[in-house]
């Protein structure tokens, strides 16, 4: 009976089954970087902060690298461009374990993986032609594997390097992409619902058939969307999404040691942020399939501001817990939404570039944060400027996402609200 | 005093890309607090349901 129920699912179902184990690979594979910090250090006998100008490469590359690999996803189609992505990332993982100094790390971490992992285009692209009613849930389940993979492959990676080798925690992390994630992309993922060979019943129940998508800001070419209000709300919202966890990821612990607070509770502080935000990006990709996302997405970066408010106005660990969890509760829930509002505004034909795009606005603004906070805490000897600065702009985040007139530009509401037939 | 400096440099030049090397020192003490056996069999069961998923997803796709 449950394998009659199963073998009825939706194929785009499947394609979110492989998405969500690839993102829990990928990303288990790149956060893992910092477990090996300090062994490289001990082994190559180098400076933690030039171990960290590998990591420093990844992350511009990743963000410069966005809307190439989205621009070639919208030429190409995602398929391919996400098997060649999994089949980079198993090589340079492999290659990461034949590091003997930092340029071979930047070569393979910073550029190499870094670059193949830049698939937001492409993922947005898969999900938005197989999901038109639950496109949220589907984006947040995508998301949300990326922070249960980090659960699972952050503790795998670690037990390896310290029971074996780094070297062989690597190769694994790259033996887990050639079998698990490339062959899954190869048998299982398929651009679009029309090369399906029996398009059944239930491709109705997702892809709304009656009412072909389409929007009044549908572009051709990705510089159209600029002349558009929407993406330049889309992109200043994730700016500031860029600006708050860049600067909370690498400053926090130095905050909470500003508060008296020992490392390894503000770092497990952290795991718990992380947790949180597991649910919370599944959560609201629910329910912005059920309201107006615009609303969640303001919610979303109103909430992240209470939650760097309690940083500033609380104190001590009432302040690191009560950032934990309503900081948890905003972390990533912005993907989803960003994405499915791109792609119902502007349509699928550009929306690989215009997702890179966005991301790419993303990591300047983080970039641009992790060095400000830098200056005011060297300045100051605390970040409360910093807080604030995150405080206001989210407050403007939100604000900006509020006022994105969905109900007039969205192919979720176009149809329906302008076609008298409807 | 190395210590210190050291501290200050992984913590301004460590972009947020991978989990900060602060949070990376809790999960090394937190899986070596643990023993072998535990977390071997944590792992097993973690690429059971990997693996079961995998087989799952290619037999429902086989058809379509």
């Amino acid at each position: 009976m449950l394998l009659k129920n199963l073998s009825n699912l939706y194929y785009g179902w499947l394609i979110v089954g492989v998405l969500f184990l690839a993102m829990a690979i990928g990303i288990g594979t790149r956060q893992g970087f910092g477990i090996f910090v300090d062994i490289w250090e001990t082994e190559w006998e180098v400076s933690v902060s030039s171990i960290s100008l590998a990591a420093s490469i990844g992350w511009l590359v990743n963000g410069l690298a966005a809307p190439i690999v989205g621009q070639l996803s919208d030429k190409y189609g995602p398929k391919i461009i996400l098997i060649f992505s999994a089949l980079t990332i198993s090589i340079s993982s492999i290659l990461i374990a034949t590091s003997f100094n930092i340029i071979t790390l930047s070569i393979y971490y910073g550029f190499l993986l870094s670059f193949a992992t830049a698939t937001g285009g492409p993922v947005g692209i898969l999900l938005s032609k197989w999901f038109a009613k639950r496109r949220g849930v589907a984006m947040g389940a995508v998301m949300a594997g990326g922070s249960i993979g980090s659960l699972f492959f952050i503790p795998l990676l670690t037990f390896i390097s310290l029971s074996f080798s780094w070297q062989l925690a690597w190769i694994i992390m790259g033996l887990f992409g050639f079998i698990v994630v490339v062959p899954l992309f190869i048998l299982v993922i398929k651009n679009d619902p029309s090369e399906l060979k029996n398009i059944s019943l239930d491709t109705s129940q997702e892809l709304d058939s009656e009412n072909i998508e389409e929007g009044p800001l549908w572009v051709d070419q990705w510089s159209k969307a600029y002349n558009s209000k929407p993406m330049w709300q889309l992109s200043i919202g994730y700016f500031v999404c860029g600006i708050t966890t860049a600067s909370i990821s690498v400053h926090f612990i130095k905050w909470a040691i500003s508060e008296n607070i020992s490392p390894s509770e503000a770092a497990f502080s952290f795991g718990i942020l992380s947790a949180v935000n597991g649910i919370s990006v599944f959560c609201s990709g629910y329910f912005s399939d059920k309201f107006e996302r615009r609303y969640i997405l303001a919610m979303v970066y109103f909430v992240r501001g209470v939650a760097f408010l309690s940083l500033i106005l609380l104190s001590g660990q009432i302040a690191l817990w009560a950032f934990a969890i309503v900081g948890g509760m905003s972390w990533l829930a912005t993907v989803p939404l960003t994405t499915a509002l791109t792609s119902e505004i502007y349509g699928n034909k550009k929306l690989g570039s215009l997702v890179g795009l966005i991301n790419m606005s993303h990591q300047i603004g983080g970039a641009g944060s992790v060095i400000l906070f830098g200056i005011i805490f060297d300045y100051y000897g605390n970040y409360d400027l910093g807080l604030w600065v995150g405080v206001i702009a989210l407050l403007i985040a939100s604000a900006v996402s509020f006022t994105i007139n969905e109900r007039k530009f969205s192919s979720r509401f176009y149809n329906k609200t302008t076609n008298p037939l409807n | 005093m190395f210590f210190d400096v050291k501290y200050e440099n992984s913590l301004l030049n460590h972009h947020g890309d991978s989990i900060n090397p602060d949070f990376a020192k809790w999960v090394v003490d937190f899986i070596s607090s643990f023993s072998d056996n535990f977390w071997i069999m944590i792992f097993i069961v973690g690429f059971l349901i990997i693996l079961f998923l995998v087989i799952l997803i290619l037999f429902l796709s086989r058809k379509k």
